[in-house]
């Protein structure tokens, strides 16, 4: 995974899932923390969160575990969604810092 | 309180939810859906907002059970299931109720409508050709056909929707 996680470009809903999961949440603690975090900007849809929760489950970047509540079903990141997650961090970070250098430049 | 029956067949589902909305903003709000048969219940205009989903699954399998937690959660109630259809609704005052946030996701949804419609399409065809293979009366295998010619045009009109989605996917992956 780590070797190919350099050339992988996340989605905003997949980036801000994965990155609520540093902590163990359910569904509806992912749909208001991404809420929170981008100020109401990014507001997962329903269908939108749950279809990627699956698809995240399946590929192995996220795993479910035993809630703390006991009935509700809580996700959480794994190893291998953590190094996809430092990796999309810093292909950001590139794109900012080139943004930065670049966006205007023809008119200084 | 009042109720009206109304009979209607859709094929398309965002016609059906738009009628379905225009229903509620008279104050009509849909209660219960089988087969072409709306139920209504008579309310304050634009109380709920509703929208229609096809499932990956069918509503009782475990699958769906966690996604129902969630729509729970959310506000939305599930008012009918119809084989992998749902109609819900979520109340108008606690804002705008999508069900698709992004270009991806609303891909994935129109495509296993475009998968549904194929499966028809195809087993109409099939049962076409065993009629006029066994020598059925013309009437029966005339109406098999009718039927495919139908859901040719859906398929083929729900085949331009996802190229229209795959477009406006390859330069950004959320619009208003």
């Amino acid at each position: 995974m780590a070797q190919s996680a350099g050339s992988i470009a996340l989605t905003e809903a997949v980036y801000y899932i994965l990155l609520s999961l540093q902590i163990p949440r359910h569904g509806y603690g992912i749909m208001q923390f991404v809420q929170e975090l981008s100020h109401d900007r990014v507001q997962l849809a329903a269908g939108t969160l749950y279809g990627a929760l699956s698809s995240l489950v399946e590929k192995g970047w996220i795993e479910a575990v035993e809630g703390a509540s006991g009935r509700k079903k809580e996700y959480v990141i794994t190893i291998d969604g953590q190094s996809v997650l430092e990796a999309e961090l810093l292909r950001l970070e590139e794109l900012v810092a080139n943004g930065k250098q670049w966006i205007g430049a023809n008119r200084s | 309180m009042k109720t009206k029956t109304v009979y209607r067949v859709y094929v398309d589902y965002e016609k059906e939810e738009k009628w379905l909305n225009k229903m509620a903003a008279q104050g009509w709000f849909l209660e219960q859906f089988k087969l072409g048969r709306y139920e209504f219940r008579q309310g304050n205009p634009n109380e709920y907002t509703y929208r229609i989903e096809l499932l990956e699954e069918l509503p009782n399998s475990p699958k769906s059970d966690a996604y129902f937690e969630l729509l729970e959660e959310m506000g939305i109630t599930i008012v009918a299931t119809s084989y992998r259809w749902i109609y819900l609704k979520k109340r108008t005052e606690e804002g705008p109720f999508q069900l698709y946030s992004d270009i991806d996701s609303k891909i994935r949804h129109e495509k296993r409508i475009y998968q549904l419609y194929s499966f028809v399409l195809y087993l109409n065809l099939f049962v076409t050709f065993l009629n006029i293979a066994n020598d059925a009366v013309p009437f029966i295998w005339i109406l098999n056909f009718t039927v495919s010619v139908l859901f040719i045009v859906f398929v083929v009109k729900q085949y331009r929707k996802l190229v229209k989605l795959k477009e406006k996917r390859q330069l950004v992956e959320r619009d208003v």
